[in-house]
């Protein structure tokens, strides 16, 4: 036979290209439900670590059960907000899987993802996503809020590609740590997200900000904006739950209102103006 | 294959085509192939073995899949054809590093992607897979993997604990000497000390082999 041919070598190339994809969707489709529960656990990691439970995760032997069994210990609750602060009562599986879209979530603000944790005797807290942009792609995070609404109690970064030892250090405990007993609210009971300021030891005493990142100002102004921002479209569900006396959560029957609401004008901020895929 | 000579699995020849690129024929300290994603991955020495890992393993198999085919392949498309099956390789270490070590394949991100891209393979497979039968491919590919493996774990080495204080994760600079002034190199962290840190490798490579040095 020719191999020079033209038919060889298209019938070749034919056949190289069937077997080849036969087995590579062969693979992807054995592999996906192990993929999938990673990233799952990797997000409910992420959760127990802003509400400073996630200290057992790395020692664990089997880290996917390990994780779910903490996750459902201490979190026990989920809802929905929206850009109003009405709260929408949701299964937590649900809530969840909404964080798999989170610029598409903020794009929107109609259904916006909090947990609320139950920790050790009745201490409550809530744990809301962030999503923003940093130097080089994607950042996001989870912060923990006291039942307060306003001091934070613990705050999770990741991100996609900044750089190692320099915007990658959002990552890292000692960054992290730093926004423990911060505020968002100010005296006067204004939003004033929390600052990142330049100089180690800048922030001292201000209970408003924490020290950027040396060598990473515009990852730090990345994490800045995502704050003020994601932590912003909050402020109405913090609000309401500030003003309520018993600061319960919103009692299911309140929650019929929020559909009709929830179609509001806010909805038509265009979703391409955000990076997508933030918390893949 | 029905041909193949008896010759001893482990004959003088296929163990040079298996050691050759740990010693004298290194990829990356004579041929310099491969040094992008050297750079890319040596910060931490846990990504660097798990690169190292993925690269032996993408390069054994598609040296022993490419001489297996080498006698079908149309020298026309042969290009083509060693890109598919490198590329198909890459992807299926890809989706089993997510389903089994999630964390380092999220640390590696892209750099799995550019194995595909790495010289190393594409060179193995021109250089030494279409013309060999899939043993000593096999072992050649092994033995290339393996050798740009060890200068990936050796720089990892040196970036980690000079700029990281730590190995493999674990913290080995003890904490008094931070407290009496110590601390860590940031640029041992950035890629250009990866690059210098090769530099002073292939310069330790080539003095005690002189026969590499140009006159």
């Amino acid at each position: 036979m020719n191999k020079q041919s033209n038919t060889y070598i298209v019938t070749y190339a034919t056949i190289l290209v069937v077997i080849v994809a036969t087995v590579l969707s062969f693979a992807a489709i054995e592999l996906q439900p192990m993929q999938q529960a990673n990233v799952k656990t990797e997000k409910m990691g992420a959760i127990l670590n802003a509400i400073g439970a996630g200290d057992g995760v790395a020692a664990a032997a089997d880290k996917n059960s390990y994780v779910a069994g903490e996750f459902s210990k201490y979190i026990t609750g989920a809802f929905f907000v929206d850009s109003t602060g009405h709260v929408n009562e949701a299964p937590v599986e649900e809530v969840l899987a909404s964080l798999n879209d989170l610029p598409a979530v903020f794009a929107a603000r109609t259904a916006m993802p909090v947990f609320v944790a139950t920790l050790s005797g009745s201490a409550k807290e809530y744990v809301v996503p962030v999503t923003g942009k940093g130097l080089w792609g994607p950042v996001w995070g989870y912060i923990a809020l006291n039942e307060d609404c306003n001091t934070i109690e613990g705050a999770v970064f990741d991100h996609k590609s900044e750089t190692p030892g320099l915007g990658a250090e959002i990552a890292a405990k000692p960054f992290q740590n730093q926004f423990i007993d911060k505020q968002i609210f100010n005296k006067e009971g204004l939003f004033v997200s929390i600052d990142l300021l330049k100089g180690k030891g800048s922030s001292a005493g201000n209970a408003y900000a924490v020290d950027a990142i040396s060598g990473g100002t515009l990852t730090s102004n990345g994490v800045k904006a995502m704050l003020f921002t994601c932590l912003g479209d909050y402020e109405p569900f913090f609000r309401s739950v500030q003003t309520k006396a018993d600061r319960s959560i919103v009692p299911v029957a309140d929650t019929i209102a929020t559909d009709t609401l929830a179609t509001d004008s806010l909805t038509t901020v265009p979703t391409d103006t955000l990076t997508k895929g933030g918390a893949k | 294959m029905s041909t193949q000579e008896k010759e001893p699995l482990f004959s003088a020849k296929n163990m040079n085509a298996l050691l050759g690129p740990l010693g004298r024929n290194n990829p990356i300290l004579v041929q310099v192939l491969g040094i992008c994603s050297a750079l890319a991955v040596t910060a931490k020495m846990k990504p660097a073995f798990v690169m190292a890992l993925s690269v032996t393993v993408v390069t054994a198999f598609s040296n022993l899949i490419i001489s297996l085919m080498r006698k079908g392949i149309p020298s026309r498309i042969r290009i083509i054809v060693q890109l598919v099956v490198v590329a198909a390789l890459v992807i299926l270490v890809d989706q089993v590093l997510k389903a089994f070590v999630y964390d380092i394949s999220k640390q590696l991100s892209v750099f799995v992607g550019l194995i595909i891209t790495n010289c190393i393979i594409m060179g193995r497979l021109e250089a030494f897979a279409m013309g060999n039968k899939p043993w000593p491919s096999f072992l050649d590919g092994i033995g290339n993997g393996l050798g740009y493996g060890l200068i990936l774990i050796i720089v990892a080495f040196f970036r980690e604990l000079l700029g990281s204080g730590t190995l493999w994760g674990y913290q080995v600079i003890p904490q008094w000497c931070y407290e009496h002034g110590y601390a860590n190199n940031g640029l041992m962290i950035l890629p250009p000390m990866a690059l210098i840190t090769v530099g002073i490798i292939i310069w330790i490579h080539r003095s005690r082999n002189k026969d590499l040095q140009e006159k």
